[in-house]
């Protein structure tokens, strides 16, 4: 017994060591990055190590307003990302055949295409004189332009389509898992469509939706070319916000705090979820 | 087998003998033949018309491969920094402030004055980089919808206006410009009344877009979402050859802002030969000229001459004095400052 899971620990060395060098060898340097003295003006960082970068991060309410406004537009975006894929999904694990095929190309066509051509699709479509101002007018539902651009909700309508797929798919996958017969034998015993939907089908698919979110929430809370385009400016994320100090003032060190600083909260997110994904047995 | 052998043998020989011949050839004939030059410049009609100018008859000339990245300085000046010694761009067009920023810090030569066009520059244009072309930042209005034509810095805040300034995304040359233009234009310091001159700027809002994208500007304007913004003289003289109703002003109070692009040469370029001729060319009266009739960049070579008309849409000979010229060792040490406080007080909501 102990030799073999001796030999399971030497087995994993390699996975180990790829572990080491890919996200543990990164870490350490992004967490030294943000202890380093950045100077005006100038673009490398420098000596002395301090904690400054920290204590700024958190003396100016800015910066948090711009994490809680990430995780409240990836929430949004996750939600609404449910409500949409599972009806999808659902019906897309109960067909078959070529109709199953072409869907599951659509679904994922946003994947093949690349966020930058989506984004700019929807920047077309959601601008003044876009398509979307144009039919509400021609369906008189508006008399002026509604403006989209530059608010969160053309930032949500663009990260759902760019991230639905990551929520249909495993969607589908969990649905498609469930055993005919357990459904065939709820039906016997008398359960109807909607008992056996919401009694059957949707307990025992909660893990796909619950893989979907956390795919969607995370993927959210790291855009960036979303955001920055159809928020144009005017709506900051983490994302952009460190693309700012990294790319355009050569913040390098505070650019890592706030990295450190998401990575943390996203540490305590999935601990925290794998502990009610563990006790509720998804 | 032994035929094989030999075919073999053969065919190394002669194809030992075959390189030899081709490496003594590049040596003795033609320097650049074969060499790749990779250089960092903007997309657009810039990139059109260097294609053009330099690019194509490098290419045809010496048989060398000229591969254009394009994109924002932003991008090609944090690889410049990361790949200090061995860089991936040999040749990198800059801002004004960028380019001596890089040369300071030892990632960019420093100029050479030996290249043969190098005498031909303006004086302004032969320090913190080799100068590619100079242009004023002013402001644009549409004519059709503002009857009372734009003059000074100061008419930003013409009540007409509220509501339909358009501004720049930030940090960026055309942001600093419009900063300092307003703490010139209303007497604050840039130092110690900074928070004046955002409130000042504050006054704007609601800004209609904050804009990234030229066209996108210039369509609003067109359709009066947007009716003044602060941009550059060569891009709005684009546009307004496209047929847009825009006119653009260099305004008063205190002048139109001057911007420099400039070109470095990246430090550690294995092809330092290649990049040189690519800058002699670019700097030279040719190329210069391209672009002043073409896309309306002001020539930094003082040979380049071109007729009256397009004499007005540039910033061209003494036109120059009469720019602002900012203090950027200065500003580029409060663009974190003025960074926070832009994305604080005027992009959001």
């Amino acid at each position: 017994m102990k030799a073999s899971s001796r030999k399971i620990n030497r087995l994993t060395l390699p996975l180990a060591f790829l572990f080491f060098i890919l996200f543990v060898i990164p870490f350490v340097l992004l967490f030294y990055n943000s202890l380093l003295t950045y100077q005006a003006g100038q673009v490398e960082p420098s000596m002395p190590l301090t904690f400054a970068n920290y204590l700024k991060f958190f003396k100016d309410s800015y910066y948090l307003d711009v994490i809680i406004r990430t995780f409240w537009l990836s929430l949004v975006t996750t939600a609404v990302c449910i409500l949409m894929a599972y009806p999808l999904a659902y019906f897309m694990a109960r067909t078959g055949g070529y109709i199953k095929t072409v869907m599951l190309v659509l679904v994922t066509l946003p994947l093949i295409s690349g966020v930058m051509v989506q984004t700019l699709g929807w920047y077309g479509m959601l601008t003044n004189y876009g398509t979307v101002n144009v039919i509400l007018k021609w369906l008189n539902l508006v008399n002026a332009s509604i403006e989209f651009l530059g608010k969160p909700s053309a930032i949500i309508i663009g990260l759902v389509q760019g991230f639905l797929p990551y929520m249909v798919l495993p969607i589908m996958n969990s649905v498609q898992a469930i055993p005919p017969n357990v459904l065939e034998a709820s039906q016997n015993l008398g359960a109807n469509r909607v008992q056996r939907f919401f009694r059957i089908t949707l307990p025992l698919s909660k893990g796909g939706v619950a893989a979907g979110a956390i795919l969607v929430f995370g993927a959210c809370l790291s855009s960036y070319t979303t955001p920055s385009i159809l928020g144009r400016g005017k709506v900051q994320v983490i994302g952009t916000v460190v693309y700012q100090q990294a790319m355009q003032l050569f913040n390098w060190p505070f650019a890592s705090v706030i990295a450190v600083i998401l990575l943390v909260i996203l540490l305590i997110l999935s601990s925290i979820s794998s502990v009610v994904m563990r006790r509720n047995k998804v | 087998m032994k035929n094989f052998r030999k075919m073999l043998l053969l065919l190394l020989v002669s194809c030992m003998a075959l390189s030899v011949f081709a490496c003594s050839k590049t040596k003795t004939s033609e320097g650049f033949k074969n060499e790749r030059l990779v250089v960092g410049v903007w997309g657009g009609t810039i990139e059109e018309v260097l294609r053009e100018a330099v690019v194509t008859p490098m290419e045809e000339e010496y048989g060398c491969n000229i591969e254009l990245v394009l994109g924002g300085t932003g991008d090609r000046r944090a690889k410049l920094y990361a790949e200090k010694g061995n860089p991936s761009m040999d040749v990198l067009f800059l801002n004004i402030f960028e380019s001596k920023q890089a040369i300071d810090a030892g990632v960019a030569q420093p100029v050479d004055s030996s290249l043969s066009n190098f005498d031909q520059l303006y004086d302004f244009a032969q320090t913190g980089g080799y100068g590619m072309s100079i242009m004023g930042l002013g402001i644009v209005y549409n004519h059709d919808l503002v009857t009372t034509p734009v003059t000074s810095w100061k008419d930003l805040w013409r009540p007409e206006f509220k509501g339909k300034v358009s501004l720049p995304t930030y940090p960026g040359f055309e942001g600093d410009g419009l900063i300092a233009a307003t703490a010139l234009a209303f007497g604050y310091d840039m130092e110690t009344q900074i928070d004046d001159v955002f409130t000042k700027l504050e006054e704007l809002k609601p800004i209609p877009i904050i804009y990234n994208s030229l066209d996108e500007l210039f369509l609003e304007m067109k359709l009066g979402n947007v009716l003044v913004a602060p941009v550059f003289n060569s891009y709005s003289n684009d546009y307004i050859e496209k047929g847009f109703p825009v006119s653009f002003s260099y305004p008063s109070d205190p002048g139109a802002i001057l911007a420099k692009d400039t070109i470095v040469i990246a430090e550690g370029t294995k092809h330092e030969a290649l990049a040189k001729e690519f800058v002699n060319r670019c700097i030279g009266v040719e190329t210069q000229t391209a672009y002043a009739e073409k896309i309306f960049f002001g020539p930094c070579n003082k040979e380049v001459k071109v007729s009256d008309e397009v004499a007005k849409k540039l910033v061209y000979g003494d036109d120059v004095k009469s720019l602002v010229s900012l203090d950027w060792d200065f500003i580029l040490l409060q663009q974190e400052l003025w960074t926070e406080m832009w994305n604080r007080l005027i992009a959001a909501e």
